[in-house]
């Protein structure tokens, strides 16, 4: 019994230095720490040149994905080297944690989270620390949602839309005419013609306004069609499989079981009924989106309404002709992600 | 067509509660464990065949562990549990085992915390972490030195699958990997277990 007494304390003493506070200023940092809030422990690594006393700030796409599969090697080789990237585990994703918290899993909870992750980045490593948002996927909603409130401008110096969605009602109507038109333009050009009939027959079949479940499906559907294209290929999943559990410790259990119980979450529904596309006009920071040609997940016109809506002066719009909907993973175009990024940042931080 | 006789054996042997220790890798992320085995029950089979007579172990044990492992970035586990253990001994000394186990947990988060509180003002928190309730099931082979070599050990290898409750309203699952040894003091904790032998006979009918 005095052994197990003395073991507790021995363990306690040596998880206890876990927690103390490493804060590094300078180049090739890797540091992680948590964010508690509402029930939820946030994990945020933070990798790469703090001394740039800048911070591209990720917000991952899901609900329920998470930050690891951002943290890829074109991430490390072209951004971190210049600015500190932050990858920022949301609450119920990748290797947050959390007991009963289910309740809190509410869009204005995370956009709530989302402003004390950059309150703990500025109170870390400093102030005068520029701060930069890149939503990519669902992470469009808690940026922008975030981003309409005028006095939270101030807290960052520019906004990255990325593959993003800040209207899911929108999305649907754009995400079933991109379905259509590249079902029309593949069958047309021969290329896997029976998957595109079948692209093509759910579309035929699903007319607008489209119900919640008929924008789960289309969801589903334009993420299948990832995979049809020849001209960039599908390979976040193979791509994070291979290289990352290992390297960044993920929590990989964590991260499926997160995933899980975000796709049942009613947050999904509540998304549904959001729409920032309204509130735009309050968005006054530099703007820069960025999409992919073939991302019908999140396509372009969806990028253009919140282009067209902001007040922002300086703002700048991209499009990769040769990428689906993760532009900045292997396959797509992440080089030219990571140049746009880096130049974004270079003209506003 | 096989018998079988059932017959109690030695009601007042006691029984030295066995110390087992081993390394608790959640996979590759390290960890220690540390425990006890209290032997509630032996049936000793012994089955006559045409080879010869074979005699089989069948114990339950009361166990109570203490572990831990360390998931670099992700959180400390400390978790205590008791368990019931089925264990199969041939008499090679060659052991399976199934072993369901309930208990408690409390893990300790890899990093610094933060709070925000509603000014704005960012503290940290202490020994951040949550508490849960824990369940597992292993299963493993291990070798019973004692049985050929007339040494107090064993040594095992088990495989156990842990679930948590509440995260995130949902369950946490990991796998663990144990690797360990079990040391049968002469006389430590004494304790009786209830003790019986059966034999199974193959008999042929023309």
């Amino acid at each position: 019994m005095r052994k197990n007494i003395l073991y507790l304390v021995i363990s306690i003493f040596l998880f206890g230095s876990c927690q103390n506070e490493n804060i590094t200023i300078g180049e090739g940092v890797s540091e992680t720490f948590y964010v508690q809030n509402k029930g939820a422990s946030m994990r945020v690594l933070v990798e790469g040149n703090t001394a740039s006393k800048v911070i591209l700030l990720v917000v991952h796409g899901g609900p329920g994905a998470s930050s690891y599969v951002y943290n890829n090697e074109y991430f490390s080789k072209l951004i971190e080297p210049k600015y500190a990237v932050a990858y920022w585990d949301q609450r119920i994703a990748g290797a947050s944690q959390g007991g009963s918290n289910l309740e809190n899993h509410k869009i204005e909870v995370i956009i709530e989270d989302l402003k004390e992750v950059i309150l703990t980045l500025k109170s870390r490593y400093g102030n005068d620390f520029s701060i930069f948002l890149c939503g990519h996927s669902f992470g469009g909603m808690p940026t922008a949602g975030f981003l309409v409130e005028p006095q939270n401008q101030d807290m960052v110096k520019g906004w990255i839309f990325a593959n993003a969605s800040h209207n899911y009602k929108l999305n649907d109507k754009y995400t079933h005419d991109k379905l259509v038109f590249f079902a029309n333009d593949q069958i047309n050009k021969g290329k896997k013609v029976e998957e595109w009939k079948a692209i093509k027959k759910f579309c035929d079949e699903k007319v607008p306004p489209f119900s919640f479940d008929q924008s789960f499906q289309l969801n589903i559907k334009a993420n299948q069609t990832l995979n049809y294209f020849d001209e960039f290929s599908n390979q976040s999943a193979i791509n994070f499989a291979i290289n990352s559990p290992l390297r960044d410790h993920v929590a990989l259990t964590s991260a499926f079981i997160n995933l899980y119980v975000s796709q049942k979450s009613p947050l999904n529904k509540q998304l549904w009924e959001t729409e920032y596309s309204s509130k735009l006009s309050n968005v006054k920071i530099p703007l820069m989106t960025i999409s992919g040609y073939f991302d019908s997940t999140c396509p372009t016109e969806l990028s253009n309404d919140v282009y067209l809506n902001v007040s922002s002066v300086n703002k700048e719009r991209w499009e990769s002709p040769k990428s689906g909907h993760n532009i900045m993973d292997k396959g797509n175009d992440p080089e030219f992600f990571c140049e746009k990024v880096n130049g974004f940042i270079a003209k506003y931080k | 067509m096989n018998a079988q006789n059932d017959t109690l054996i030695n009601p007042n042997r006691s029984f030295s509660t066995n110390l087992k220790i081993s390394y608790n890798s959640s996979l590759i992320y390290p960890g220690l464990r540390i425990g006890t085995e209290t032997l509630i029950k032996r049936i000793e089979l012994s089955k006559i065949k045409k080879s010869g007579e074979k005699q089989i172990f069948r114990d339950r044990l009361f166990t109570t562990n203490l572990s831990m492992y360390h998931h670099k970035t992700f959180h400390t586990n400390i978790y205590a549990t008791v368990g019931y253990t089925f264990r199969r001994t041939n008499n090679k000394g060659v052991f399976i085992e199934f072993c369901p186990e309930i208990g408690y947990s409390r893990t300790f988060l890899s990093g610094t915390t933060y709070v925000v509180n509603d000014n704005g003002n960012v503290s940290v928190r202490k020994l951040a972490g949550y508490n849960y309730l824990l369940a597992s099931v292993g299963t493993g082979v291990g070798y019973d030195f004692s049985k050929t070599k007339s040494k107090p050990l064993s040594i095992f290898c088990k495989v156990n699958f842990i679930a948590m409750y509440p995260n995130n309203d949902f369950l946490y699952m990991r796998p663990a990997i144990e690797l360990g040894f079990v040391y049968k003091p002469h006389a430590f904790l004494l304790h009786k277990a209830k003790m019986s032998k059966k034999s199974k006979n193959r008999r042929h009918e023309n």
